[in-house]
């Protein structure tokens, strides 16, 4: 039997068309539905799967059985061909081998090919050349070349390949690669491929027949072995016996023949949209449009009746939502990608902890959904102790500024047990010596042994949909491990790995991998384009119908440029026209209801181009789409999610709620905060919200402070408090602040840490000088760090105010100096940050230091008390006090402030929200600071509010 | 096509062009006309590479070239239009259909892009050579991965580095402050320096400082001896001996910087004869002479240490950037050209052939626009291109360079304008190769007027006095410009209102560690009012641009004119956190990395999205939960997905803007790297560093001037004028000429000490210089963005602290603009008329925007589709019996690698293939050991041989053994099925597998009395036998039962179904 070719027209689907013609003309048996002898050639798993269920359609309509066809994709029809001579090597054998043969070769001879080699440690950056160079081998050998081919082949016609080296190196990689193959028993697929058709030993079974269904890319390794085998196939083409010369006797598209067909498209299928996004409106206008039409012919249209094709898988998110939004189940062919399943995430965390073991690494690990299930699943170490794990560890790592992860855990020993328990929990995770290198195989059961632990308790439903896609996550990393396990260590081209090596390989061997989006139900189904030709929805919407998406070219290229290719035969960009052409013609045809969308722009604005399919047209109506493709005036709107929104906003500034009993004591700080905002006021010192981050690499200025005050706070309360000595005063301020920072940061503490401590011991250093001058003067230390509270009566009702005074001198002649310790980078003068205005109109705004004097009263203090700063700022010369001159009519103004805000705490007067300030608080979202329109949510929210 | 023989083409312009066209002068036009010409010409779009500034510029090329031609063809009057004036060529009706052709044609190989993205694709084809990371991601420098990338790198760089030596530099970057944060002075130092050093890199340019001079200890002493011995030629004044002191008190502390800046030393060195009145005679000159020069020396020498240390830092941070870059696979757009200048040299001779070779194709006509911003390193990779059509006087080549060097802006980002002279040397081209285009198409003359009294006086401008050399090469390239449109207008310098702004103490000096002062501005204010009153205004005043000098000037003003309720909108959008919904979006994913963020909590609990994520109270436990619910969403859904449905579950709270700002959150989320995933928070930080369009096209814009270039607005506010120009560079750099690499790298010193080295001061004239150029050039952009008004405002004059006299207004645009314009007496209230020209009642002239309707899409209505079960149904779910077994699936079992399971279901795998290949073992021949391991190495190739051999010896003891003769004999069926594969349809699903074995046995009459049906299993029977394992196999095996009812006319009562555990020959029955 020759080689037939069968016209299926495009009239209607293809696929139905196929099984109908394998039931009448090939079927065996008395109904023809034993198809057990023929092999259906598919170009894609999808179509096959879809064959396979109209085949079992028809069969169960004619009350047959169905012994179905064996259904493969064209990209494993050869193996379906041959006897290979050996063992063939598996992905990874073949893998491995080919970075061996690369790795192995002189440095100099690799130059040529590869001036930057990855170091002889960097198994990743081997891996990624290693499947780029093998990718380029695997193209070659889809067209029957070898690397060694190309040189010649060129030199024989004639082409400058520039850079004949680079060939060079190719070819020894090849034969290295083959001697390692060849050295462990094992052949390579392609090459056996290559070697079958040149020896032509190709064959098929005698009592089988190949159907190609609508392969028009078949490649010319599958094409050559076919023609070997001469008979026996039959090739079903999805175009109509008019265009029979746009095939060859195999089906397979002559490109030249379809570069001059014109697309037959009419207007209204074509929709031309401003901005990438805008394409998912297009496709729910399209598809509303569909069920209009449908309904009209009497028939309801179903979700799975509908297909989008995807010019370009970023689409998939927009056009999922808006069918979502309108109630439209859907389905994306593409799936997800395994890698970035939960499981696969998990075990990415884990590498990045075991290689960097650093406190960042940690968190973003317990961050894990499932390792938080994980650590609460145990109630037996009370649970308590690591409920609030999260907020545990984001303080530890403000507090102590860990980078790297030591065995000492710093500060509060209940903290240190807490944590310590959480690290042993996951400790327990990791493989033995995991930074030990191993075998790669060694790692597999270790590795699975961690997701065991994790996974253990969790269900996994078959009902389920998001259980199952675990599991299927699972079972696909299981794999990978399994495979690796299988390796053989005593292969000279197995790695020898750390874990989190072999973690990162697994995870790369993963990156083809998808996990199928299940739908129970009818679900619109999104597709590639290459999908769309066998698929046999009656309503298709097209988006990405711009050049580079559909057809994509190749532009540049470091080997095979593409006119080389055209030379060599390669699939090129004008094939790709050709094919796609040939594919959307037939895609047009045959349905009743097609759309195709094309953008104007980017959704970053960037201009785009349509698609030369669209302008495959006669002359005029060329000219009328490349006018309206290319005349819109850009401003547009961004699109939104199509929602009717209730046109009010509610997201309000929460309004402050009267609490039953207002505030009665009051630091000194917060008088500022009072003034500077009331409302931030209430947030924190009557709500007390905290604001929490773990993003700390150095000392804030929060903690530079309050490590200077404990540095200094020693110093008042020592012996040395006295002294006149700058020598003296330096040198136990230098040990004092050496501890607090190792007590605080730890011995390994970051270089950060190390560089502001210098910096701090610089401005401690200054301040030693100023001091024993002081003392010198006859000033003496009297208090340090002196908590106090007084409490005084405002409208005859008490309130009180307390406060840690930083330092009290006293001098025999001179009184009292009360100081607050100020270690911002600038100096400041009291008056500056206390009163804000001009001349006689400068009002209170901080009354900390004037509060102070409140305050000293407690301490029985007689005599005159001036106020001010003790600055420790950054330039050297201005460390030293800083005093108030404040007259006692200031001090009057200054209580009236004090007063007038406890009457307005007291009357919980805490609206509305000032301007920001400037320095972030954390309060930024909660008070809109960043809200266009600032001043009417204030108001709205006045209005409308009402906390909760 | 009618071909256009060269030299006609050629007669209206040479092949080599350079056109200096200045603003609103239609060099777009210009570029797309030569464009069409070249296409008419050549007929090959693919040889002809145009770069533009943006890739919005690109597309203006194309869409206009074939709008063009696509007119052309259905228009004659067009037509004739683009021959006559635009071309200058004939061109008929079919010359333009066909060049329409071949443009579309051909569209996947045009070369229209900016630079970047042509140095992209160069690129990438050479990503070995250059070694790019194989799959890189290419990022922009402002992405928060970025700047985690240098932080990072900062981290690694100091842990190697020697604390002492650390500090030092740090002290020497912060004038010996002691500043806390070490992070951001790193950083701060890193972003000043890095793009130098990546310009020069070699350590060489960075030692150029030789001081010359120093004494050794001995003379060092011997010096000081004299000088002390000086003190007897000294004359009888306090001064003297004061200053003396001061000097002698200076050399034996060592310090230098404090000898030569105070007393006689001071005198002496600036070439003065005579001190306070005496002179200085040659034997006290002598006495100083030998340590004035070893200050010198010592001042010079710790200058250069310092530049040392600088190059050192940098290499070091390199190092660490470089690889952390690497490791992760970022690639950074400035990476690629610097790359290419770096490394495409190094491949010696043929590089062109090269690169045309993998760009496939030949360049050989090459259009530049913007040239004056092109970098030293992006000219490097360009030139050889450009010299190769240059050198050529063929007329198939053609380069036309279009540029201004009046809007040279981009400085900092390494545009180098001087290029553009030098271009006009370099390729050799005639004076008549050279155009200059000074006719505006944009402005009015009102405008231009004002334009023209302002540059073209710019060499006298006495704000310019202590600049006049580089005020005067500006002017040079300035011509005076005229309105092509007869445009009214109106143009006024005023001054806003006095009193205090935030920003006039801004130093350098600013404090990051607390507020000091409440401040309340009062310029910006005004500015807003005054846009108000110019929208409002009758008439309309068409679309407004604000310009300012600062991002931060931006945001201050787009929040007071905002605060008006006036449709405000800034360059390039605005963030997505301006709305408080947004926000509180943002607070439930800062909320679900941070659970003890109470802030965050707070928030959420007190709106509406509060009930969507059933929080409930701000109990930790329950905060804790929740936050990891949502952790799991984003995870299983995609941050996209989950914030969509957020988004509609509070549909009935937002305004149309929430939902805009919401509906970007979302695109946002899509371009959310899967990789930082586990962490809401970055999401978060990424949400507030990105840029949006404006929910609505606002007919205000604020912009920065920068972010102007290209645009044009009918009238213009500058409002941010009052900067003085800021010249402390952190380095210094001598180059021979402007566009030569760079010779030497100083670190930048006090002006006392720069004053002591030659190379010093040059090297800070000629920076400032550079700099002062763009500062210009960027007031002639602004000035010259308005198509009808212009209105600069400026802050009212003060007086010194002392109140005695008008505070000098230092070197900056309202100095300038003062000088060039006014000649009003000042009050220093403000809200004065500094100039105006032209008519205050101007008429507007343009296109009336619009009320800002929003056009959103209609709400979906929910789309009803059939939800019938139709037959046509496609894809159901598929089943297969084996996946049937056992009910729940569990981690542990699918986790199970362990050698003993992988063995099992190797030989498991290998049993099916055999038993396929056995017949009825009393009648057919049985598979010999060659086809067993045949088979076996081609269902498992990475199998060993001794494993399999073993297993072929159990194989046959297995086919030996009395089950198997029993079981896999004849006993008189007629059929035998092996590893037959079936699908039926089963209720609603697609049932596929395989049976292992099926025997058939039909009565005479062919019907089926009945069938058997054996599954294999490899399965070893556990403590409790045999029963476990079936309930176990049980549904699998039913479902197959179940299925042959369907396949084979026979009843299920009759199919007799078996398990066959091989491993412990046991039979077992299922029962049906
Ligand atoms: S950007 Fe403006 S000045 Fe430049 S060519 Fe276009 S219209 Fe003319």
């Amino acid at each position: 039997m020759p080689i037939t070719r069968h016209f299926l027209g495009w009239d209607g689907p293809a696929l139905p068309r196929a099984a109908a013609y394998l039931r009448d003309q090939l079927g065996q048996g008395d109904d023809g539905s034993d198809l057990s002898h023929l092999i259906a050639v598919l170009p894609a798993q999808r179509a096959g799967r879809r064959l396979l269920e109209l085949l079992v359609v028809n069969a169960q309509a004619q009350g047959a059985a169905l012994n179905p066809p064996q259904i493969v994709t064209a990209g494993r029809l050869p193996e379906l061909l041959y006897q290979p001579q050996g063992r063939q090597a598996g992905d990874i054998d073949a893998q491995l081998a080919f970075i061996d043969a690369m790795r192995n070769l002189p440095t100099e001879t690799m130059a040529d090919l590869l001036p930057h080699p990855p170091g002889p440690d960097d198994l990743p950056g081997w891996w990624a050349y290693a499947t780029q160079l093998r990718r380029l081998r695997d193209d070659l050998a889809a067209h029957r070349m070898t690397f060694a081919d190309v040189p010649r082949l060129c030199a024989d016609r004639g082409i400058d390949l520039r850079g004949e080296q680079r060939w060079a190196v190719l070819e020894q990689i090849e034969q290295a690669y083959q001697d390692t193959l060849r050295s462990l028993q094992l052949t390579d697929r392609e090459s056996d491929r290559i070697v079958a058709i040149t020896s032509k030993r190709c064959a098929l079974d005698e009592d089988k027949h190949i159907v190609l269904i609508a392969t028009p890319d078949l490649n010319d390794t599958a094409a050559a072995m076919l023609r070997l085998i001469g008979g026996r196939i039959t090739s079903l083409i999805m175009a109509p016996d008019q265009h029979a010369d746009g095939f060859d006797e195999l089906g397979i598209l002559r490109a030249e023949y379809w570069a001059k067909q014109h697309i037959d498209l009419q207007a209204d299928q074509l929709a031309f949209v401003g901005r990438n996004s805008d394409q998912a409106g297009a496709v729910i206008d399209a598809v509303a449009e569909a069920r209009q039409t449908f309904t009209q012919t009497d028939n309801n249209l179903s979700a799975d009746q509908i297909t989008v094709g995807l010019g370009d898988e970023r689409f998939a998110g927009p056009v999922r939502r808006r069918l979502d939004l309108a109630d439209i189940p859907c389905r994306s062919a593409a799936g997800s990608p395994t890698a970035q399943s939960r499981p696969a995430l998990l075990l990415r965390a884990l590498s990045r902890f075991m290689e960097s073991h650093r406190l960042d690494a940690l968190a973003e690990l317990l961050r894990h959904p499932d390792i938080q299930t994980y650590l609460q699943r145990d109630h037996d170490d009370a649970q308590q102790t690591i409920d609030d794990w999260l907020t545990l560890l984001d303080k530890y790592a403000t507090d102590h500024l860990q980078g790297q992860l030591t065995s000492t855990w710093l500060g509060d020993p209940d903290r240190i047990a807490r944590l310590k328990t959480l690290h042993n929990k996951i400790t327990t995770l990791l493989p033995e010596h995991f930074a030990t290198r191993k075998p790669l195989p060694k790692w597999s059961e270790t590795i699975a042994a961690a997701l065991k632990t994790v996974y253990a308790d969790v269900p996994l439903r078959e009902h389920i949909p998001q259980e199952q896609q675990l599991a299927l996550a699972l079972e696909q990393i299981a794999d990978r491990l399994r495979e690796q396990a299988e390796f053989k260590e005593t292969n000279p081209t197995c790695p020898n790995i750390t874990a989190s090596q072999a973690i990162a390989l697994t995870l790369r061997r993963l990156v083809d991998s998808i996990i199928p989006d299940e739908h129970d139900g009818p679900a619109v189904e999104l597709l590639g384009y290459l999908e769309l030709p066998l698929d046999d929805a009656p309503v298709l919407t097209i988006t990405g119908l711009n050049e580079g998406l559909i057809p994509s070219s190749r532009n540049a290229d470091a080997f095979l440029p593409d006119s080389v290719r055209s030379k060599l035969s390669m699939n090129d960009n004008a094939r790709r026209f050709g094919r796609d052409l040939m594919l959307l013609s037939a895609i047009i045809h045959s349905r009743p209801f097609v759309r195709l969308i094309a953008s104007r722009r980017t959704d970053e604005g960037d201009p785009l181009t349509p698609s030369r399919l669209l302008l495959a047209c006669d002359d005029t109506t060329l000219v009328k789409r490349i006018q309206s493709f290319f005349s819109d005036d850009e401003t547009s709107t961004p699109p939104t999610l199509p929602i009717k929104p209730a046109g009010k906003n509610r997201f309000l500034i929460p309004k402050p709620i009267i609490a039953p009993e207002p505030l009665d004591k009051l630091s000194v700080t917060a008088f500022r905060a009072y003034i500077a905002c009331p409302y931030r006021f209430y947030l924190r010192y009557v709500l007390k919200l905290a604001s929490l981050s773990d993003q700390a690499i150095e000392m804030d200025p929060m903690s530079f402070g309050s490590i200077t005050h404990t540095v200094l706070q020693a110093f008042g309360q020592s012996d040395l408090k006295h002294e006149t000595n700058e020598t003296n005063i330096k040198s136990f301020l230098n040990s004092a602040l050496d501890n607090t920072i190792e007590s605080q940061f730890g011995e390994d503490r970051r270089s950060v840490i190390r560089i502001q401590t210098e910096q701090l011991r610089e401005r401690l250093d200054a301040f030693a000088e100023q001091q024993a001058e002081l003392t010198q003067d006859g000033w003496h230390i009297q208090y340090a760090e002196q908590e106090l509270a007084t409490t005084i009566t405002v409208d005859g009702t008490p309130f009180t105010i307390k406060g840690k005074v930083d330092r009290i001198d006293y001098h025999e002649q001179h009184g009292y100096r009360v100081f607050d310790y100020k270690t911002g980078d600038t100096d400041h003068k009291p008056d500056q940050t206390h009163r804000t205005g001009r001349g006689d109109e400068r009002i209170w705004v901080d009354l900390q230091l004037p509060l102070y004097r409140d305050l000293c009263k407690e301490l029985k203090i007689t005599g005159p008390i001036e106020l001010g700063y003790f600055n420790l700022p950054k330039k050297r010369d201005r460390v030293g006090p800083s005093l108030a001159d404040w007259s006692d009519d200031d001090f009057t103004d200054a209580t009236q402030t004090r007063d007038t805000v406890i009457r307005a705490i007291r009357d919980q007067h805490f609206w509305p929200p000032n301007e920001a300030p400037g320095l972030p608080d954390g309060y930024e979202r909660i008070c809109a600071d960043h809200a266009m329109q600032r001043d009417e949510l204030i108001a709205a929210s006045f209005k409308q509010g009402g906390a909760s | 096509m009618n071909p256009l023989s060269p030299l006609q083409a050629w007669q209206h312009e040479p092949p080599h062009l350079l056109i200096r066209a200045s603003a609103g002068s239609g060099k777009t036009y210009r570029l797309s006309a030569r464009y069409l010409m070249l296409l008419r010409l050549f007929d090959q779009p693919e040889s002809i590479l145009a770069t533009t500034f943006t890739r919005k510029a690109a597309g203006e090329v194309l869409g206009r070239v074939v709008t063009w031609l696509a007119n052309a063809t259905v228009d004659d009057a067009a037509r004739e239009a683009l021959a006559i004036s635009t071309i200058r060529a004939e061109l008929s009706h079919d010359d333009c259909l066909a060049m329409l052709r071949r443009l579309t044609g051909q569209m996947h190989r045009l070369s229209i892009s900016t630079i970047d993205g042509f140095f992209n694709r160069v690129a990438q084809s050479f990503a070995h050579e250059l070694d790019l990371p194989p799959e890189p991601s290419l990022v922009d420098e402002s992405h928060p991965s970025v700047k985690q990338l240098r932080q990072d790198a900062v981290e690694a760089m100091l842990a190697d580095a020697d604390l002492p030596d650390m500090v030092t530099l740090l002290r020497q970057f912060h004038h010996d402050h002691a500043a806390r944060s070490v992070t951001e002075a790193i950083d701060k130092i890193i972003n000043d320096t890095y793009e130098v050093y990546r310009e020069a890199p070699q350590q060489e340019a960075w030692a150029k400082l030789q001081p010359t001079g120093k004494l050794d200890d001995d003379e060092l002493q011997k010096a000081i001896e004299k000088l002390q011995d000086a003190a007897a030629l000294l004359p009888d004044n306090g001064h003297w001996k004061k200053a003396y002191a001061a000097n002698c008190a200076a050399a034996l502390t060592g310090q230098w910087e404090v000898f030569i800046s105070k007393g006689l030393a001071g005198s002496i060195i600036s070439g003065k004869q005579s001190f306070q009145r005496h002179e200085i005679t040659a034997d006290i000159q002598a006495a100083y002479v030998p340590l004035i020069a070893h200050s010198k020396a010592m001042l010079i020498e710790r200058v250069a240490l310092q530049t040392l240390a600088t190059h050192d830092l940098l290499r070091r941070f390199d190092t660490h950037y470089t690889s952390l870059r690497r490791r992760q696979s970022i690639l950074l757009f400035s990476d690629l050209t610097h790359k290419l200048a770096r490394e495409l040299p190094l491949l010696g001779d043929g590089l062109a052939e090269d690169i045309y070779f993998r760009l496939d194709g030949r360049v050989t006509h090459l259009l530049l626009d913007e040239f004056q911003d092109t970098s030293l390193a992006q000219w490097d990779v360009l030139r050889p291109f450009a010299q190769e059509i240059a050198a050529t006087a063929d007329s198939d080549r053609s380069l036309l360079v279009v540029g201004d060097a009046k809007q040279a802006i981009y400085g900092w980002r390494g545009g180098v304008a001087e290029l553009f002279d030098q271009i006009e040397e370099e390729l050799n081209l005639p004076p008549e190769s050279v155009q200059s285009l000074s006719l505006s198409y944009r402005s009015s003359g009102v405008v231009l007027d004002a334009v023209n009294k302002v540059f073209s006086k710019l060499g006298s401008n006495a704000a310019l006095d202590k600049d006049a050399q580089t005020a005067a090469r500006w002017q040079r390239s300035f011509d005076d410009h005229a309105s092509a449109k007869d445009l009214p207008g109106h143009v006024t310098l005023e001054t806003s209102v006095a009193g205090y702004n935030a920003d006039d103490d801004d130093d350098d000096e600013s404090n990051d560690d607390e507020p000091v002062t409440i401040t309340h501005n009062v310029h910006e204010p005004y500015i807003a009012q005054r846009v108000k009153q110019l929208y409002e205004r009758k008439g309309g005043a068409g679309s407004i641009g604000v310009l300012v000098s600062t991002n931060k000037a931006a945001s201050r003003l787009i929040f007071e004119i905002g605060k008006l309720g006036l449709p405000v909108s800034g360059e390039g959008g605005g963030s997505v956190t301006d709305s408080p919904a947004v926000a509180v979006v943002l607070s439930a994913l800062y909320m679900a990395d941070h659970p003890g963020d109470t802030a965050s909590v707070f928030h959420v609990l007190n709106s509406p999205l509060a009930e969507v994520l059933d929080l409930e109270s701000m109990k930790p436990a329950h905060v804790q939960q929740i936050a990891m619910r949502i952790r799991q969403t984003l995870l299983t859904q995609g941050y996209a997905q989950t914030l969509a449905d957020w988004t509609r579950a509070v549909a009935g709270s937002l305004d149309q803007r929430g939902l805009t700002r919401l509906t970007q959150l979302i695109e946002l989320a899509d371009k959310f790297e899967p990789a930082d995933a586990l962490r809401p928070s970055r999401f978060v930080a990424l949400a507030e560093s990105q840029r949006v369009a404006e929910p609505n096209p606002a007919a205000i814009r604020v912009m920065t001037i920068h972010g102007a270039k290209g645009l044009e607005f009918d009238t213009v506010v500058l409002a941010e004028l009052d900067r003085t120009f800021r010249d402390n560079p952190a380095l210094l750099i001598e180059r021979e000429h402007p566009t030569a690499p760079i010779d030497s790298v100083y670190r930048n010193v006090n002006k006392e000490v720069r004053a002591l080295d030659d190379s010093l001061v040059k090297a800070s004239e000629a920076q400032r210089a550079t700099r002062l150029m763009d500062d210009l050039c960027a007031l002639y952009v602004a000035m010259t963005r308005p198509r009808q008004a212009l209105y600069m405002i400026v802050k009212p004059r003060k007086l010194t602290p002392k109140g005695d006299k008008l505070a000098s207004l230092g070197l900056s645009y309202a100095a300038i603009l003062r000088d060039a314009l006014s000649n009003v007496e000042e009050t220093l209230d403000g809200k004065q008329i500094l100039y105006q020209h032209g008519d205050p009642d101007w008429s507007f002239q343009g296109k009336v925007q619009s009320a800002s309707t929003p056009t959103t899409d209609q709400p979906i209505a929910p789309i009803a589709l059939s939800t019938s079960q139709s037959a046509s149904r496609r894809f159901w779910p598929t089943v297969s019996p084996s996946a049937r077994v056992g009910g729940v699936k569990l981690a542990s079992d699918l986790l199970d690698i362990s050698p003993d399971s992988t063995g099992a279901k190797n030989y498991g795998t290998l049993i099916h293939a055999w038993f396929e290949h056995v017949g009825f073992i009393d009648e057919d021949e049985q598979p010999d050991d060659a086809t067993l391991r045949q088979l076996a190495i081609r269902t498992l190739p990475h199998l060993d041989d001794a494993w399999i051999d073993s297993r072929i010896d159990w194989f046959r003891n297995l086919l030996n053994n009395p089950t198997a003769k029993q079981l896999l004999a004849r006993n008189g069926a007629t059929e035998l099925w092996r590893e037959r594969s079936f699908a039926v349809q089963v209720g609603k699903e697609l049932v596929r597998g395989c049976f292992d074995r099926v025997s058939i046995y039909r009565d005479d009459n062919g019907q089926i009395k009945r069938v058997d049906l054996i599954d294999f299993k490899t399965d070893r029977l556990g403590p409790d036998g045999v029963a476990p394992l079936i309930d176990h196999y049980r549904p699998q095996i039913q479902t197959y039962q179940r299925t042959l009812t369907k396949l084979l006319p026979v009843d299920i009562d009759a199919i007799r179904a078996r398990l066959w555990f091989v491993g412990d020959d046991v039979l077992a029955d299922v029962e049906a």
